[in-house]
């Protein structure tokens, strides 16, 4: 079974089955495009991902590695977030800075099933909260100058108004 | 509490000085300032804060610096204590996963995450504008300017007593990205209409309502046409021009629906004449009529219509049109005042319809006629409180029934081996509850369950439910005189439900929604009384009721189905 090298941001090698490595687009585009040769034995190096997250998207690259492919989602549809499947709930069950560090790593390896479970894991974390406890959650700072935040609601109303 | 309190609390608290709150914007850390300076006495903590400061404002001065070369695409900050920042892309992928309400709440967090929804066109698309009823829109309006000014570019207006003032000056900017159009109850003259509608290259459907504030006495001639727009409805026309200028606008149209009858002079051959212009791409029409209308549809020769409403046709028209027109897959047939005759002619429409799938009709019993149509999948019948009866058919397209007005008697569901759907309205049933429950247990593959105004002959707490209806996920029970043992067994036979939504239901108390919270495993969505609840919120709900504790439900929004749709 083919293997390849990755090196990560803090200098640590791994060695991975090429097919788990090819859940990341970049790498596939590496390999297949570009035609960087895995056999030459010389590691490809992720300057933007740590050792920690790159261990944690290996676990969930190795698990979801036979996947088929997603159908193309409808922009349009309505979008559900209460079909995590529970090995990815498990996964991700971890505090804010590895998921975001996980997602943005995600985003940098291109790997679009992990990101799309990652949003809906965060968009859980927003459903059914006032904006106030949303700014706790994410430790954001109401940046709108006092009344803002009122004009705003009020203007909420008007958008929402279903046909 | 607003931002500099708050901070005060974290400074003047904390041993070490929160960075966090330095690194997120810069107006708070020189509110910061000005209050230590002026208001601090202890010369150790006045280091030490000094310290925490400098390093805030370097901080401030390298966000500020980096702000200035960022891109909308990248603007990561990396902080010792925080979570890192994700990218615009990654929120706006986030907050895809938000419906309206949620998205609109959202819009109040920070200015950072309105400016990803405002500037994004899928999310704003989930917005329908509008404004409140009485208002004034001009260059001049506030409300108009707000919507400027945020960037948004909606794709769905609701316009309703409205007055338009200059529209061709701002409407770009407001409305210059709509894919749907709704105008109801406002003053606009038509000249400044058809501004509107030439500057909104990009509708696909409009739904106008003209009444007597839209005057088309005075038409200029129509300069353009739009391309897109495949969806028209024109309701209350007062001007038989109108029917000229929108047949000279809308050469692609797919849909057509003008509800209602005109007695206008002239309006039947102007909108035939619009029908036979748009007879190529016309898919789809929803129309009152009279007579004369259907006379000389039914001469038309090339309509490809797909689906079709007619309304106050007689039978014999009715045969003549469906010979004409065999494409037609999907057909609703108002206000029938012949029914006896109908249910004659009715087998003679459903042999020249090969294609039908879906019927919607007003008939008395029994329904023979559905022999002539093997491929009808979904079924809706008002039997104007007579019994149904369906003899001895067996009909396996057919998965999705709709039964108004109708008298139920035992076995009807014999009929239906791959039922998905039942909804019934305003039905009564010949017996007790466990009359109605017994043959919908028997339809094994039933999904979705609807009781609207259902009544009982003998009313009788005990009920008797022979099966679980183990296919079941969606349970919609309105104003129904549901006894409490009855709800109570209904629940416990329903154990897959995933969704229910308990309306005006008399059985329905504190026991029943401990029932509902306990009982049904896989509930992601309970609506009961206008009280909603999801997922994990649910959860959290269930689990305090059963503490004991009292919960205060503020999430409240309305029912799904409106009660215009079910009492039609």
């Amino acid at each position: 079974m083919s293997t390849i090298k990755l090196e990560t941001s803090d200098g640590v090698k791994f060695t991975v089955k090429t097919q788990v490595a090819k859940c990341s687009g970049t790498i596939r585009t590496m390999l297949e495009d570009i035609g960087i040769n895995p056999q030459d034995g010389e590691a490809i190096p992720l300057s933007n991902v740590h050792s920690t997250i790159l261990q944690k998207i290996l676990v969930w690259a190795e698990h979801h590695v036979d996947d088929p492919e997603p159908p193309r989602d409808d922009a349009d549809a309505a979008k559900r977030t209460d079909d995590i499947c529970s090995w990815d709930e498990d996964f991700l069950k971890v505090d804010q800075r590895t998921l975001f560090d996980v997602m943005l790593a995600a985003n940098y390896l291109d790997m679009k099933q992990l990101i799309a479970v990652c949003c809906k894991t965060v968009a859980n974390m927003i459903k059914g909260k006032t904006a106030d406890q949303i700014r706790k959650t994410f430790n954001i700072e109401n940046d709108f100058p006092p009344g803002d935040e009122d004009k705003i609601r009020l203007r909420n109303q008007f958008c929402e108004e279903r046909r | 509490m607003n931002p500099s309190e708050r901070c005060g609390i974290v400074v003047f608290r904390n041993e070490v000085p929160c960075l966090g709150s330095y690194s997120n914007g810069h107006s708070s850390c020189a509110t910061e300032c000005e209050r230590i300076n002026h208001g601090l006495e202890y010369d150790e903590r006045f280091i030490r804060l000094h310290d925490a400061i400098s390093k805030g404002f370097k901080m401030v001065l390298d966000k500020l610096r980096s702000e200035d070369s960022e891109s909308e695409d990248s603007d990561e900050q990396k902080d010792e204590d925080n979570a890192p920042n994700l990218t615009v892309r990654i929120w706006a992928e986030i907050l895809t996963n938000l419906n309206e309400t949620q998205l609109a709440n959202a819009r109040l967090v920070c200015h950072r995450w309105k400016r990803i929804i405002d500037r994004s066109p899928s999310l704003v698309g989930k917005f329908v504008l509008s404004f409140p009823h009485g208002t004034t829109l001009d260059k001049h309006c506030e409300l108009v300017r707000d919507v400027i000014a945020s960037g948004m570019q909606h794709t769905q207006a609701s316009l309703r007593k409205i007055t338009l003032v200059g529209a061709a000056a701002w409407w770009p900017a407001v409305g210059g990205a709509l894919i749907s159009l709704t105008i109801a109850d406002c003053k606009i003259p038509i000249d400044m209409l058809l501004d509107v509608l030439k500057l909104s290259p990009s509708l696909k459907r409009l739904d106008l309502t003209c009444g007597k504030n839209l005057y088309f006495h005075t038409v200029k001639a129509v300069d353009f046409q739009l391309e897109t727009l495949e969806n028209l409805c024109l309701t209350d026309i007062q001007y038989v021009k109108t029917l000229d200028v929108f047949q000279q606008m809308c050469p692609r149209l797919k849909v057509l629906r003008i509800p209602g009858r005109s007695k206008l002079a002239g309006f039947i051959d102007k909108l035939i004449c619009f029908i036979k212009a748009t007879r190529r791409t016309l898919e789809e029409v929803a129309i009152g009529g009279g007579t004369d209308l259907w006379e000389k549809l039914s001469d038309l020769n090339g309509l490809l219509l797909k689906r079709a409403t007619f309304s106050y046709v007689a039978p014999e028209r009715m045969v003549i049109l469906s010979r004409n027109v065999p494409s037609i897959e999907s057909l609703s047939i108002d206000w029938m005042k012949f029914e006896d005759e109908l249910l004659q002619k009715l087998a003679k429409i459903g042999d020249n319809l090969p294609k039908l799938k879906s019927l919607t009709a007003r008939i008395a019993s029994p329904a023979t006629f559905l022999n002539f149509m093997p491929e009808l999948a979904q079924l809706s019948l008002n039997c104007s409180n007579h019994v149904i009866s369906f003899s001895d058919l067996e009909l396996h397209n057919l998965t999705s029934i709709t039964l108004r007005s109708t008298k139920l008697t035992d076995n009807w569901h014999r009929h239906f081996p791959n039922m998905r759907s039942v909804a019934l309205i305003k039905c009564t049933i010949d017996g007790s509850w466990s009359d109605l429950f017994l043959p919908v247990a028997q339809l094994g593959k039933l999904q979705h369950l609807l009781l609207y105004k259902v009544s009982v002959a003998v009313a009788s707490d005990d009920v008797y439910i022979p099966d679980y209806l183990d296919s079941l996920s969606l349970l919609e029970i309105r104003k129904c005189r549901l006894p409490k043992a009855t709800l109570h067994a209904l629940i416990r036979f329903c154990p897959m439900l995933v969704r229910i939504d308990l309306q005006r239901v008399q059985g329905v108390d504190d026991d029943i929604r401990l029932a509902i919270g306990e009982g049904l495993k896989y509930l992601k969505e309970s609506s009961i009384d206008d009280c909603v609840v999801r997922d994990d919120e649910f959860l959290e709900h269930t689990s305090k009721h059963c503490g004991g504790v009292e919960v205060n439900l503020t999430d409240c929004i309305g029912p799904s189905l409106s009660e215009g749709e079910l009492s039609v």
